[in-house]
């Protein structure tokens, strides 16, 4: 990055969460002088300061990304647009709410985690399920259907930079899906309802996988894949960019399926076992 | 559909996934211990049932019991629900 640029973030950074994390910081201050307890009393309800910390910042972040203009999705310059520029505002703005002093415990709580990614923009149902290392870094572009698992180290981002440009596009994942660990979503991902993907699997930008495909572990999808609905990717296999997997087909363990290769709705890929 | 003939099915699509001979179920037989399937051909088989007998099954839910009898009894269940 630009050193320049680069200074102008760690000033917006700084900027953003004095303005976030200060109110909430003095709010709980303020209480707890307000309160005629004993100090052992006030030392013991920690963990209550510590929530109610946690529901200011979490008001406060939802009030600073209202203000900020939506990101569209597509493909802008970058940092010369004013795309960009409202982009490195909202991903100052996760990263506060990413901050190690507080992320892992605020995903310890089905509630608190809830909260916390809907005041960040995530079309995110209640009854889903995380590790407390999931990390989404574009949040205001990323749905979860109810029922969803996102396993440890899970990984999703909105945007794709190269070559001056920035990608963003929404990540989707369907209700009642697996991410397995370590799980790599791009923009423009899209899992279909009820689908397993491995751990470890990578999927680059614009990949869709359908309703109950399964996927197994450790596999590359390459831009633009295609999976059709119930369809099984084997262990490790690697489909390169554009490939298309009909409806139940299989693709064998450790396949590497080539650019463009279409396999028909319940074909197998290769046709025989190596 | 009679629990018979969808052992026989079963059996049938089990050949076709492993690419070898239709095996010979009853109802103790495991799909993993006596079978010899694994997760990828598990899958493969939940997503024939889905497809060849309009049946939903979420990840894992096939999994509980993977005798042949409890899964019978599941496929059935399923399809007099649907």
């Amino acid at each position: 990055m630009n050193p320049v640029l680069a200074l102008l973030f760690d000033l917006a950074f700084l900027a953003l969460a004095l303005v976030v994390v200060g109110p909430s910081l003095a709010g709980v201050w303020l209480l707890v002088q307000a309160l005629p307890l004993p100090g052992w009393a006030l030392w013991g309800l920690g963990p209550l300061w510590y929530v109610l910390f946690v529901l200011g910042l979490t008001a406060t972040l939802a009030a600073v990304r209202l203000l900020l203009p939506r990101l569209a999705p597509g493909t802008h310059a970058f940092p010369g647009s004013r795309v960009a520029v409202g982009w490195l505002l909202h991903f100052a703005l996760q990263r506060i709410a990413n901050l190690p002093l507080w992320q892992p415990a605020v995903f310890c709580f089905a509630s608190l985690r809830w909260l916390m990614l809907r005041a960040l923009g995530a079309k995110v149902a209640f009854g889903i399920q995380t590790a407390t290392d999931v990390r989404l870094v574009d949040p205001s572009l990323f749905e979860v259907g109810p029922g969803s698992m996102l396993a440890a180290g899970t990984f999703a981002a909105g945007h794709f930079i190269e070559n001056g440009q920035i990608l963003l596009a929404p990540v989707r994942v369907a209700a009642g899906v697996q991410l397995m660990g370590q799980v790599t979503l791009s923009p423009g991902s899209v899992i279909g309802e009820n689908a397993v993907i491995g751990p470890g699997t990578k999927l680059l930008p614009h990949v869709s996988i359908g309703a109950d495909a399964f996927v197994g572990l450790g596999c590359l999808f390459y831009d633009a894949v295609q999976v059709g609905a119930n369809a099984v990717i084997g262990h490790q296999a690697t489909l390169e960019r554009g490939v298309v997997v009909g409806e139940g087909a299989v693709v064998r363990p450790f396949a590497r399926v080539p650019r463009g290769t279409v396999i028909p709705a319940g074909g197998k890929y290769p046709t025989q076992d190596a | 559909m009679t629990r018979e003939e969808l052992i026989g099915q079963l059996a049938e699509w089990i050949g076709e996934i492993t690419e070898a001979d239709a095996p010979l179920l009853t109802e103790a037989s495991h799909l993993v211990e006596d079978v010899g399937l694994d997760s990828l051909a598990l899958a493969e088989l939940a997503a024939r049932m889905r497809m060849r007998l309009k049946i939903k099954i979420k990840p894992g839910e096939l999994r509980s019991d993977l005798r042949v009898g409890p899964v019978v009894d599941f496929v059935l269940a399923k399809l007099q629900a649907s």
